[in-house]
């Protein structure tokens, strides 16, 4: 049996420890008659108060209750609620139509803020590191305050002896000797003695042995423990000798990673001014992208201003350039500045167009985010937009619907772009083209991601059409496909109540072995194929391997306290990228749910709505005859040319559906 | 609808201010065999569980009112078991000083039919085990591994940030799985 296994079933046998029934029988009875008598002496003995309701519960009670009351935690006040995802905002005057009110709102579509979902969001505020190992690795701090150390910029071997320092100890010199000599698992050995305080260093030693042991890890490969490491330095701030010299390797360190944000909360803890002194010869690259990850630091932490001072001032040329373009942009958003933010994004197009990506190895991806972030903006703008502006409500809308366009049939974002473009469409008062969209999402090749949403937007055209039959064959149409997967979608979420279970099925699912109930599968592998996720997910798998190369990398020191350090350092970061990484899939499991929930809802309106028309209709003097749900007509037009669709999707012919679409009210 | 969310809806009401507190025996049902378990784990006594199980709902009697958040009452009673379990170790360890060591629970497996005994015997050495861990780590190990807990509130009912909780539970597992691995090999554990 492995270790694991071992440790599964001890796990399995204290879950069995549940205490003897007639224990717990005699513990009730027991305990209501104390807190019985607990009520009755506290009401009847004023002048003793609770010293004698006590004593009447007996001595050693009482001990043990006041000893509980001393230090019991109180659990927190309720925290706040989340702002919606999608801020309410008011329908804008559509154009003019003799028409029962539309039963539902047009959404206003996420602004950039928060929607570009597909590209690595902003960090949080404070990743934190862990720096708190099983085992005693932190000399105290030796007696006199240390000097602060000059800026060491270089990268490269050859430690530098700031002036006054102590002297080293022979453990330290050697590890500096194995430094300059790149043999960096011997230095790192011997490092790990100095920073526990074994070899009876002063503290500006121990400082410099921290600093040289981060290198080390980094030269060794395992740049997860070399972040860990870096951390412990920088969470010291300007008060740590070596803060200033970390700033470099935190860059380097940004490359190695998969997923950056450990080392942007790290790079948070510095300022502009900091930064400053990398800006010359060669340690400028590293000055710009370390201005990247500042900026991110800073969006990361609502700081929008100052976020967008740090990313304006990376240059096109940098690999990073692209990328800060585009956070500016979304930092002006927040802000609510839409000019600058459109200039941001238009410069993001304007340079991927150009050929000027600075060597980004995802220019076309962000080219496509851009646009998608215009066309949100504009959209936004148009929703807002107060009645008695339509014209300019229908010119922003404009824009919007033009920008999405720009995104290619390729695409990543083109599907999401589409059915986004759907809404405006239909708010724009282009109902033909707007179920055209709506036909071709239902394609078979999209059958994997199903926009429920989209049949919401039909039945809405169609109830404003008064194609009450229509209405009503889309009614059933959505229930039959969607109840079954809402119902399998909560199973789903029940099955992942923990960071950890969430995480077991992201990875089952990524596996095509997971246990998701089938009508869920297909939207739950959907919402886990996502840019941001599966970054982290990646990460998980880097720290495996990192796990994995420790063992080759310190094959000879197994028993040391470096292995032991390293070795808990990558099984806390792994639980804790675990943690986020299951709290990621649980939410996106959960915004399934909620995202179905909500389209029933809609759908639910809309069918009260339908019955209100109905009555209504047969009061009528005259009611309007039944007729045959049509749908009518479809076409792809292309240019001037018009196909009939002839009930075969043609992926050449996706974009270009219209379907016709009578008007029955009044009639 | 299940227990638990009924007593949780009670509990939210009365945080809402529109109704009386849940009564005493409704939480007890809901939650004994929760708390019972988690006290063992805790390592308090078999013999001692009875007495141990009434003090803590009798803080809970006292004190539900403050509780503001019913969905984390789990937590909360955690916390009083830990301290609970922790006074109960300081009086025993007071009674050490001025006694012999004290014999090995047995009791149990002694009236345990045969079926039955190597569980038993299992269990006794699970609770060594558990008892030779630090507090800290052995609350985590106890409320993530045994009551899977998420750590997020494990941490928050424990005060420590989520990084502590996850290097204490490692370090716990590491402890555990060496303890396992030493039982093993004197043979004491075969499974």
């Amino acid at each position: 049996m492995s270790r694991d296994a071992e440790l599964d079933a001890f796990v399995d046998l204290l879950r069995g420890a549940t205490p003897d029934p007639a224990i717990l029988a005699d513990a009730r009875a027991a305990t209501l008659t104390r807190a019985g008598a607990s009520l009755g002496s506290a009401g009847g003995a004023a002048l003793l108060g609770k010293a004698l309701a006590v004593l009447a519960l007996g001595v050693g009670l009482a001990l043990g209750v006041a000893a509980l009351r001393a230090d019991l935690p109180v659990t927190r006040g309720p925290l706040p609620k989340a702002p919606p995802e999608r801020a309410s905002i008011a329908t804008p005057s559509s154009p003019a139509r003799s028409i029962p009110a539309p039963p539902i709102a047009a959404p206003s579509i996420a602004a950039p803020s928060v929607a570009p979902e597909r590209v690595a969001t902003p960090a949080p505020a404070a990743t934190a590191r862990p720096v708190a190992a099983p085992v005693e690795r932190r000399a105290k701090p030796a007696d006199a305050p240390v000097a602060r150390l000059p800026l060491q910029l270089d990268v490269g071997a050859v430690p530098v002896i700031p002036s006054g320092p102590s002297a080293p100890s022979e453990t330290m010199a050697e590890a500096l000797r194995d430094y300059a000599g790149e043999r960096y698992v011997e230095a790192a050995v011997s490092l790990q003695r100095v920073v526990e305080g074994r070899s009876g260093d002063r503290a500006d030693r121990v400082s410099q042995a921290e600093f040289f042991l981060a290198k080390c890890l980094y030269h060794m490969g395992l740049y997860h423990a070399s972040a860990a490491a870096f951390d412990e330095v920088t969470q010291r701030g300007a008060a740590h000798p070596y803060f200033d010299a970390s700033l470099t390797w935190l860059a380097m360190l940004a490359e190695r990673l998969p997923e950056p944000s450990g080392v942007i909360a790290s790079v948070g803890r510095y300022d502009a001014a900091q930064l400053s002194a990398l800006d010359r010869g060669e340690t400028r690259r590293h000055y710009h992208h370390l201005r990247y990850l500042l900026g991110r630091a800073r969006y990361g932490e609502r700081r929008f201003a100052e976020a967008v001072a740090l990313l304006s001032g990376v240059p096109e040329s940098s690999p990073h350039g692209l990328e800060a373009r585009f956070f500016e942009g979304i930092a002006h958003v927040r802000m609510r500045s839409a000019q600058p933010a459109l200039r941001a994004f238009g410069r993001v197009i304007d340079a991927v167009e150009s050929g000027r990506t600075g060597g980004h190895d995802e220019p076309a991806r962000m080219r496509d985010l851009a646009w998608m972030s215009v066309a949100r903006l504009y959209y936004s703008l148009a929703m807002q937009q107060p009645s008695g502006r339509d014209a300019h409500a229908s010119e922003l809308l404009g824009h919007a619907i033009a920008a999405w366009r720009n995104i290619p049939l390729e695409s990543e974002y083109w599907l999401d772009s589409f059915f986004e473009e759907t809404w405006a469409l239909y708010v724009a008062g282009q109902p033909a083209r707007a179920l055209g969209h709506v036909h071709t999402l239902q394609s078979p090749y999209f059958r994997e991601r199903a926009h429920p949403e989209a049949l919401v937007v039909r039945s809405m055209i169609q109830f404003e059409h008064c194609q009450w039959d229509a209405v009503e064959h889309g009614l059933s149409g959505f229930h039959a496909r969607f109840d079954p997967q809402l119902d399998a979608a909560e199973r789903a979420l029940r099955m992942a109540q923990r960071n950890e279970d969430a995480f077991r099925m992201l990875v089952a699912v990524r596996a095509h072995n997971s246990r998701v109930p089938g009508p869920a599968r297909a939207a739950v592998r959907a919402a886990f194929d996502e840019r941001t996720l599966l970054r982290h997910l990646e990460e998980v798998r880097a720290l495996d391997r990192e796990q994995r190369r420790l063992g080759r990398v310190l094959a000879g020191s197994l028993e040391t306290s470096l292995h032991t350090r390293v070795a808990a350092d990558l099984a806390v970061l792994r639980s804790l990228a675990v943690d986020r990484t299951g709290e990621m899939a649980r939410e996106r499991l959960a915004r399934v749910v909620a995202e179905l929930r909500e389209r029933m809802n809609q759908m639910d309106t809309i069918e009260l709505e339908l019955a209100t028309q109905r009555r209504m209709e047969l009061e009528r003097p005259n009611p309007a005859p039944m007729e045959p749900p049509t749908g009518g007509r479809i076409v792809a037009v292309q240019g001037d040319q018009l196909w009939p669709w002839d009930g075969e999707w043609w992926r050449d012919e996706l974009p270009f559906y219209f379907q016709e679409i009578e008007n029955r009210c009044g009639r | 609808m299940g227990v638990d969310a009924s007593l949780e809806e009670s509990l939210e009401a009365v945080a809402a201010g529109d109704a009386a507190g849940p009564e005493l025996a409704e939480v007890f049902d809901a939650h004994a065999p929760y708390v019972g378990r988690t006290l063992r784990l805790l390592g308090v006594r078999e013999r001692e569980l009875g007495d141990a199980l009434q003090e803590v709902f009798l803080v809970v009697h006292r004190r539900l009112g403050e509780l503001e958040e019913p969905s984390k009452l789990r937590a909360w009673l955690y916390a009083i078991c830990v301290r609970k379990a922790m006074s109960l170790r300081r009086d025993a360890a007071r009674r050490r000083e001025d006694s012999v060591a004290e014999p090995p629970e047995l009791e149990v497996e002694r009236r345990t039919p045969h079926d039955d005994l190597e569980k038993a015997r299992a269990l006794a050495a699970a609770f060594e085990i558990l008892e030779a861990l630090d507090e800290d780590k052995r609350a985590i190990f106890v409320l993530y591994e045994v009551e899977q807990q998420p750590m997020s509130e494990i941490a928050e009912a424990l005060g420590c940030p989520l990084q502590t909780a996850y290097a204490r539970l490692y370090a716990a597992r590491r402890e555990v799985s060496r303890a396992l691995a030493r039982l093993k090999a004197k043979g004491k554990v075969e499974r």
